[in-house]
């Protein structure tokens, strides 16, 4: 493929945040971006339909968000991640830009590239006044009914969690807590290392590069506007994690089947020696992992298969959206 | 005994006489008419020589006679034969000699073999009978003079005579005075009586009696057929034995009943005599047809016979022909037009039009009314129906495919889709003085300014013209686009059905006319005139269903009216008919010209047709059982209740239709009843917030939201029966749908259409066969040893049909319904909150000084309608008072807080303005001084004051409530005018999308 690999260095980064440690290799690293990009069209594709049946041509916020629906997880990180911008914007009003953009970049990013932030980190300082307007879903109870329903209230004005989303964010604490057990034992600069890694987006400022990347002119007919590609570039964070995760697994059940096997054939090293490579460098996420990951990903649920069951018929199916 | 007098009474041995057919009173009669003469119409000369001599004879020859047995001589004069003869001969009756009949003088010879079989039984029976040798000279002398006579026939006649018709002399009818009614004296039966016991053959007596009822009962059958065969005087096969005297009706129907009922008879003498009509004078004949018929026409006024009916029924074929076309042509007209209208999806409607066509009559709706609805469902069909054009549908669907066709012919297309730009070709408007491209057509499409095809098409073909026009030179590429554009119009323009939008109204007088052309001919062409618009008129109003559109013109056949009972329309259509009559006698005398006879007769015929109708419709079996004894009375209800129960048993145990009061279905009925309140509060927040946002809310705009508690109902009675089946199909899949949309309800949707539930149902439906299946393929399998258990195939089952496991069910009921319920209550009290909100008074003080300012606040709050006692605001009705604790009906100020600010801001200014000197005001304008102005201007002040109904003042504008105001669109400094679009609070994205769904 003549296709020019521009988001190397990005990728790598979240996939050593997601747990890969050794340097993944350009394959790997070029079949996760074509499966991003890829992923990105399905999406788009999807939106822009979802909103067809809206009857508008644009696509909106609910209508990415609505592919994800089953997966309340990431729509909690998602809306708190959305919420953090809308932050980040009423703290440039309110500031005048008096603080310095860079500043309130570098906290509102660390905040952003930190979707699991649960409490406010108190951004710039006592003043500012903010409001976390949250994206109201329209399949929620709370849109239900004729009138609108007013946000629970709390003494201080702060919405309160719902109970919903300290039930979703399972996943997430898991996640919180693996990052935080590998960085335990970091040093200081590899901390900061760390955490710009964790600022690693696709589109942060590079809305135009990505929008050229993903092909979006041929995709949609209309434009869309900034939201979405920061949404678009949340989500694909979350697609790299997800298939590194996975495909760490993979090649750690690849590892143990070689194991196995080698330990009937041969007897296992025993020894470690100072010059030793490290173990785990010899070992690093390969493209078929990455592969196979996306391979299970995509296999398709029981539940979606349900109806078909006793019938036969071609089955086709649609990528689906990690 | 000439005059009429009253007839004797019918005694019984009276009455014997013709029981018993005793032919000695026969005679007797017999003598009493010839002495009377009555025989006159009935018998011709020989015949009545015959039978005086019979009569003379006595008792043998007159049984003789009468039997038809033998052969009996009778003596009479030759002469008087001769005599007699020779005017026979000179009849022309076209009488084939026949072997039959008696040659020479009246020995009764027998009659020679006859072609019938049975009478040549008798033949041969009277062969046999002897045979006079001493008229044998006798014969032979007159053997020349063919008298023929056959005595059968006579018998027959003498015996109707006597029987029948003696009758009508004894009663002497008012009707027939010239008939000469004598009396008969009867009293010689009561001697006979006691006397002559001798009955005869009885079998004979009793069969010809039967024969003789039943010939007198079928008598007036055969009148009918004798008036056709008399009419159309189809030559009769010729077996005539006598010179038949076509005397009158009777003769006729005597002959012919004679020779029916008497089966020994010639058949042939009944097709003879019917047919012949023998100019024969019978003075009698005028006489005696008068009482038949005034006889006739009296049953007729009793009893609706079947006599008239006939020849009705044969003009109401005809006529039935006619309206069975014109009825067809309508029902084509129909599927006509709706092939016209409905042309787009016509093919996928032509099966149902066509079972509504065939089933036109049981459908109760208009011709109007079906063609709405049907153009109704296609409306939501295709963008481009209309109902005030016909075949615009069609047209312009088939239009637009095609320039879109032509949009996509992407090669050759592009330098047409828009309009020729000035400056890429300077001088083409100076060339080209029509320009046309793709999207102007497309743009005329869509403001529908094509009425046919060919505007179309020739706007199409303009634009390639143009093209080739402009670029001359042959090499240029624009020339090649056009022509390739070009060829592909013209291949797809045969696609294009060439129709002709017409409005509907066109199209329905058109078909109007079409039917009356088929009627008559002339009547259309005078369609000024307005008497032959009467057809039109009725089928016009049989079209559009318009009853009784005309005065003149009633309606035909009521067979568009819905199905009234049709026993009470009788006295109705007899009225309705009379009224015609009436009617057309009127219009008979005006109207003499030849297509006015026409449309006469045709209303005749039709008149007759609905006469007809009538008698066709009393012949109708209509089952007479009234409905009140079919209808349950509230005792016999209450009885079938008492046996449904104690049959059903009802308090036992729970029925198994519904669902079981179990801890999930207590769950989800809170949820609902938390749903219901949830919206019950949404809708007090809802007219609070209109009755800000609006200044003049009527109580008939509140609606309360007030749902019934949900209560599960159980199947009917009847399913519940013990001896009904256990599963029976139809209640079980109802009992689904019903938790279906339960469960759909529990979602939060307040709506359902019937379609979608059913299609979830079913879905529902599925699943749960599918879970038995697959249990069951894991029952079943054999493997040696059962793979799995009990357990795990459960398990296996429910992971391959979707649910994963276990948890996912359990979550399914934790979230989905346990922290459904908390939320609900949740989003109540928020709700709740809210409503308190805007109803806690939220003045503050700024306003305080405006309330004391003016008095005029009790109009606002409405604090006045205390006074009346009127609920202004209808708040009664909405429960809002007993909820609040109003103890005033009247408006709290604090909602009004938006309005009062408007109000103390207009009653700023003239606080600051009373500062100054205030200008008088202008004098009213009232009425009378309308005069005083200008001539052109009277007009539009008198029309003011009509449309205000005020007769006096005419308030400025200034004074008139805002509303009323002639509000003029204000222009933006644009200058453009544009609409505002109403957009309401929830148009918010999240809005419009939920109100999507809640529309579904």
């Amino acid at each position: 493929m003549s296709d020019k690999y521009r988001y190397k260095p990005e990728i790598q980064q979240m996939m050593f945040v997601s747990g890969e440690t050794n340097d993944p290799p350009t394959e790997t690293t070029a079949v996760i971006e074509d499966i991003v990009r890829s992923q990105v069209v399905e999406m788009l594709l999807q939106a822009t339909a979802q909103a067809a049946k809206r009857g508008s041509r644009s696509i909106a916020v609910e209508d990415l968000i609505f592919l994800i629906r089953h997966d309340r997880a990431k729509v909690n990180r998602l809306r708190t991640y959305l919420s953090w911008k809308d932050v980040r914007k009423n703290a440039k009003d309110q500031e005048g830009g008096a603080v310095e953009g860079a500043d309130l970049l570098e906290d509102v990013a660390g905040a952003a590239a930190a979707p699991t932030a649960t409490g406010p980190a108190d951004p710039v300082g006592p003043k500012m006044k903010y409001r976390k307007s949250k994206v109201k879903l329209p399949w929620d109870l709370t849109n239900m009914f004729p009138e609108p329903v007013p946000d629970a209230e709390d003494d201080d004005g702060a919405a309160g969690p719902d109970e919903d989303e300290l039930e979703a964010s399972l996943a997430t604490l898991q996640r919180l807590k693996s990052a935080d057990e590998r960085t335990r034992a970091m040093t200081k600069e590899e901390y900061v290392h760390w955490s710009e890694c964790r600022q690693a987006s696709f589109t942060f400022r590079k809305g135009k590069r990505f929008r050229e990347w993903a092909g979006i002119s041929a995709l949609t007919d209309s434009k869309p506007n900034d939201d979405i590609i920061d949404i678009l570039g949340f989500l694909t964070f979350e697609i790299v994690a997800v298939l590194t995760e996975e495909a760490i697994k993979v090649k750690e059940a690849e590892d143990e089947m070689e194991m196995r096997r080698s330990k009937r054939t041969k007897t296992r090293k025993t020894e470690r020696f100072l010059f030793d490579p490290p173990d785990e460098d010899q070992r690093p996420v390969l493209a078929k992992h990455v592969t196979e990951a996306f391979r299970n990903l995509q296999r398709s649920k029981p539940k979606q298969q349900a109806l078909r069951n006793f019938s036969g018929g071609l089955v086709r199916t649609r990528t689906a959206v990690i | 005994m000439a005059t009429a007098t009253p007839a004797p009474p019918l005694t019984s041995a009276t009455i014997k006489l013709w029981t018993t057919g005793d032919p000695t009173r026969l005679l007797h009669l017999a003598r009493q008419i010839e002495a009377h003469h009555g025989w006159k119409a009935h018998l011709n000369p020989q015949e009545h020589a015959v039978f005086a001599e019979a009569i003379a004879e006595g008792s043998d020859t007159w049984r003789s006679l009468i039997s038809a047995t033998e052969a009996a001589k009778v003596n009479t004069e030759k002469k008087a034969l001769e005599d007699d003869m020779d005017p026979v001969d000179d009849l022309p009756n076209n009488q084939a000699p026949t072997p039959n009949g008696v040659v020479g003088d009246l020995s009764l010879h027998t009659p020679r073999p006859s072609p019938t079989p049975h009478s040549a039984d008798v033949a041969s029976h009277l062969n046999n009978g002897t045979e006079q040798p001493g008229s044998s000279d006798d014969n032979s002398e007159t053997k020349e003079t063919p008298v023929e006579i056959d005595f059968v026939a006579l018998a027959l006649k003498v015996r109707h005579m006597l029987y029948a018709k003696s009758v009508d002399y004894i009663f002497a009818t008012p009707s027939n005075p010239s008939s000469g009614p004598f009396e008969v004296d009867f009293t010689f039966l009561d001697e006979e009586d006691a006397n002559n016991e001798s009955i005869h053959d009885e079998n004979d007596v009793y069969e010809k009696n039967k024969l003789h009822l039943a010939r007198k009962v079928d008598e007036d059958d055969y009148d009918d057929e004798d008036d056709d065969e008399m009419e159309d005087g189809e030559p009769q096969p010729a077996k005539p034995i006598l010179a038949v005297r076509e005397a009158s009706p009777q003769s006729k129907s005597a002959t012919p009943s004679e020779g029916s009922s008497g089966k020994r008879g010639n058949e042939g003498t009944k097709s003879a005599v019917g047919g012949i009509i023998t100019p024969a004078d019978t003075p009698t004949a005028g006489e005696v047809k008068q009482p038949d018929e005034a006889i006739q026409q009296e049953m007729y006024s009793i009893y609706q016979t079947l006599d008239a009916d006939g020849d009705i029924y044969m003009k109401h074929d005809h006529v039935n022909d006619h309206e069975s076309h014109e009825h067809e042509v309508n029902i084509n007209n129909f599927g006509k037009l709706a092939q016209l209208n409905f042309g787009a999806a016509h093919l996928s409607l032509k099966h149902l039009l066509a079972v509504i066509d065939e089933k036109r009559q049981q459908l109760t709706f208009s011709d109007v009314e079906l063609r709405n609805l049907i153009s109704d469902v296609r409306k939501n069909r295709s963008k481009w129906a209309s109902e005030d054009r016909v075949g615009q549908e069609e047209l312009y669907e088939a239009a637009e495919r095609v320039v879109l066709e032509l949009r996509a012919y992407t090669e050759h297309s592009s330098a047409f889709l828009n309009k020729v730009n000035k400056r890429d070709a300077p001088n083409y408007f100076s060339v080209i003085k029509n320009p046309m491209d793709l999207s102007t057509v497309m743009k005329k499409l869509k403001a529908l300014q094509y009425r046919n095809k060919q505007e179309f098409v020739d706007d199409l073909m303009l634009i390639w013209n143009n093209c080739l026009t402009f670029n001359t030179d042959p090499q240029h590429y624009l020339r090649k686009h056009a022509m390739a554009m070009k060829k592909k119009t013209l291949s797809l323009i045969p696609l294009i059905p060439d129709i002709i939008i017409r409005s509907k109204i066109d199209v329905e007088v058109e078909e109007v006319s079409i039917p009356t052309r088929d009627m008559s001919v002339d009547l259309d062409m005078e369609s000024e005139d307005g008497d032959s618009t009467g057809p039109n008129h009725r089928v016009l109003s049989r079209a559009i269903g318009g009853k009784h559109a005309s005065k003149e013109a009633p309606p035909l056949l009521h067979l568009d009216d819905e199905p009234r009972s049709r026993a009470s329309q009788g006295p109705e259509r007899r009225a309705e008919s009379d009224d015609e009559q009436q009617q057309q006698q009127q219009q008979q005398e005006p109207h003499q010209q030849e297509h006015q006879h026409q449309h006469q007769h045709q209303h005749q015929h039709q008149h007759q047709h609905q006469h007809q109708h009538q008698l066709a419709f009393e012949y109708e079996v209509i089952p007479t059982m009234p409905e009140a004894l079919w209808s349950i009375s509230k005792k016999l209800q209450m009885l079938e209740n008492e046996q449904f129960e104690t049959a059903v048993d009802i308090s036992s145990e729970e029925s198994p239709f519904l669902p079981p009061k179990s801890g999930l279905t207590l769950k989800m009925d809170a949820n609902l009843t938390e749903l219901q309140h949830i919206r019950k509060v949404c809708s007090k927040i809802g007219v609070i917030k209109r009755m800000q946002q609006q200044p003049h809310l009527y109580s008939t705009q509140l609606k309360a939201y007030n749902p019934e508690k949900l209560k599960e109902q159980d199947v009917d009675m009847d399913s519940r029966l013990p001896g009904q089946s256990d599963a029976p199909k139809e209640v079980i899949e109802a009992c689904l749908q019903k938790s279906v949309a339960k469960l759909t309800m529990h979602t939060g949707y307040e709506d359902c259409q019937m379609l979608a539930l059913e299609g979830l149902t079913a879905v529902a439906a599925d699943f749960m066969q599918r879970l038995g299946r697959t249990l069951c393929l894991y029952m079943e399998s054999k493997r040696g040893v059962r793979r799995y258990s009990l357990e795990d195939m459960i398990l296996q089952t429910l992971y391959e049909n979707g649910t994963y496991d276990l948890g996912g069910l359990e979550g399914y009921v934790r979230d989905d319904i346990d922290r459904f319920g908390t939320k609900l209550k949740d989003v109540r009290e928020r709700m709740n909150m809210s409503l308190a909100d805007y109803l806690r008074p939220a003045l503050t003080g700024d306003n305080t000084d405006a309330h004391f300012d003016d008095g005029s606040q009790e109009f606002i709050s409405g604090g006045f309608s205390d006074d009346i006692g009127e609920d202004f605001f209808g708040f009664k009705e909405l429960g809002l008072d007993e909820e609040l604790g109003l103890s005033s009906l009247s408006v709290p100020l604090h909602l009004l807080h938006s309005r009062l600010h408007a109000s103390s801001n207009v009653q700023a200014t003239p606080v600051l303005q009373s500062k100054l000197a205030s200008a008088p005001a202008f004098e009213s304008f009232t009425r009378d001084k309308v005069d005083n102005q200008i001539g052109l201007l009277r007009p539009f002040f008198i029309s003011r004051f009509e449309k205000f109904e005020r007769d006096n003042v005419l308030q400025e504008d200034e004074f008139l409530p805002p509303k009323q105001r002639n509000q003029r669109p204000k222009l933006p400094p644009t200058g453009k005018i544009t609409v505002a679009k109403k957009r309401s609070s929830e148009n918010s994205f999240a809005g419009s999308d939920k109100k999507k769904k809640k529309n579904s």
